[in-house]
């Protein structure tokens, strides 16, 4: 055995726990190492010191009376809080019960926040109208960067008729080439509607820009609808027309949809 | 009586039978006293701390589980209460007159000598950190073997072999310093 070992096996001894090689290891190691001999005497001492005049051994007195009356006084008043509970808990909750008891009240919540509106819902509908509103006004602005601001929103904004409205609007009567064309693409996802395919229609007659004709002629013969084709075609008949335009117009009727865009000076 | 008659006390306290946690109190806040004693010094303090575990065991009573055994807990309760009397104390230190180390009757004279080296290694015993002197009142007081500090404590036997012989070798240390002894 080490050195090291000589404190753990005098506890073991004061306890009664060595074992008979472990006492002769260590009276062979006491014997033999002057400083454990040392270490020895001085735990011993400690170990029989601690037992000497303890504040805890039996004969010290212990207060027993005082303190039994106040522990009774504190279990009658927990039994009283106790009395006071509700009678309809258990006592003891089990993890499967409480599961049980908290999905329900889960499930309660939930229906209850559905099937009421709440004052947020209120917001957040009031928010979107102002945004919308914005939007609009967005589309109707002096400024063409900022028509150019509210056609990009009105692509996002959906297929409210509102929207849908401004945006042939746009078409029909801006007067900035930048906005219509915008405002042509934007409308392009939406030709499935009929009064989107009308105004488009419409609006092709008002376009005098060649690259405005073209870009129109072409949505509208995406639908293969056979009013759009006849109004392509009143285009292409019309006089004034750009040589190049009806050249394109020529091709994409022919091909039954459209074509390259033609080779103009815009 | 034997421990398992005890948890089963307990239990009943668990399941409701409150008044059960009595018969504990009969059985056990004396050991309980003592160990507080041992663990802080103080006679009051050792009271109110005993007055704690067992209110402690009635506010916490659903935790004692159906394989609970009652005095690992109970010391374990106990333990949590002492750390939180030295929470309090450190932002309160008690003065050295207020340890009660010393035995309610004055010493006779031929004991003096005897019993002022007792009291130098109490108060040494006072100065080891926590976790050491608990280990060494459960060792030298309250428990016969290893296993069972080690189920009170909550570790491996060998675990609390190691620490009980740091802790006695500090408490040497510390003993040797009140005592104005040169190291060997």
């Amino acid at each position: 055995m080490s050195c090291e070992d000589t404190t753990a096996l005098l506890l073991d001894r004061f306890k009664g726990l060595a074992s008979a090689a472990d006492e002769r290891r260590l009276e062979e190691h006491l014997a033999g190492c002057a400083d454990c001999r040392a270490t020895a005497e001085s735990i011993t001492r400690i170990w029989t010191d601690l037992g000497a005049d303890d504040p805890g051994a039996p004969e010290q007195p212990v207060p027993s009376e005082r303190m039994r009356a106040r522990f009774h006084a504190a279990l009658a008043a927990y039994e009283s809080s106790a009395a006071r509970r509700w009678r309809f808990l258990p006592e003891r909750l089990t993890p499967l019960p409480l599961a049980a008891a908290a999905a329900v009240l889960l499930a309660i919540g939930v229906l209850i926040g559905h099937a009421w509106p709440s004052a947020r819902d209120g917001d957040i509908a009031e928010l979107r109208a102002d945004v919308r509103n914005i939007g609009l006004a967005l589309l109707d602005h002096q400024s063409a960067s900022e028509r150019l601001l509210g056609v990009a929103w009105a692509e996002r904004a959906g297929t409210g008729p509102q929207v849908v409205s401004a945006l042939l609007e746009r078409v029909a009567n801006d007067p900035n080439t930048s906005v219509r064309l915008a405002a042509i693409e934007a409308l392009r996802t939406r030709l499935d509607q009929p009064e989107v395919r009308a105004g488009l229609t419409a609006a092709l007659d008002q376009q005098d820009a060649p690259l405005l004709q073209v870009t129109l002629a072409n949505a509208l013969l995406q639908t293969g609808d056979a009013s759009t084709v006849a109004a392509v075609r009143r285009l292409r008949d019309s006089s004034g027309l750009d040589p190049a335009v009806r050249d394109y117009l020529d091709m994409a009727l022919q091909s039954g949809g459209a074509a390259a865009p033609p080779r103009t000076g815009i | 009586m034997s421990e398992n008659s005890d948890s089963e006390l307990m239990r009943q306290v668990r399941d409701g039978r409150t008044s059960a946690l009595a018969t504990l109190f009969d059985r056990h806040h004396v050991r309980l006293y003592r160990y507080c004693l041992r663990m802080t010094g103080n006679r009051s303090t050792s009271e109110d701390l005993v007055q704690d575990v067992f209110i402690k065991m009635l506010k916490h009573k659903s935790q004692f589980r159906d394989d609970s055994v009652f005095m690992p807990w109970m010391y374990g309760i106990a333990r949590n209460a002492c750390a939180m009397h030295w929470r309090r104390a450190a932002l309160h230190p008690m003065a050295e007159s207020d340890l009660d180390i010393t035995p309610a009757e004055p010493y006779a004279d031929d004991d003096h000598a005897g019993a002022e080296q007792a009291d130098l290694v109490r108060r040494a015993l006072l100065q080891l950190p926590p976790d050491r002197r608990e280990v060494l009142v459960l060792n030298r007081y309250e428990f016969k073997t290893y296993e069972e500090i080690a189920h009170a404590l909550g570790c491996s036997v060998s675990a609390v072999k190691v620490r009980a012989h740091r802790a006695m070798k500090q408490l040497r240390d510390i003993y040797r310093d009140l005592a104005g002894e040169v190291p060997t």
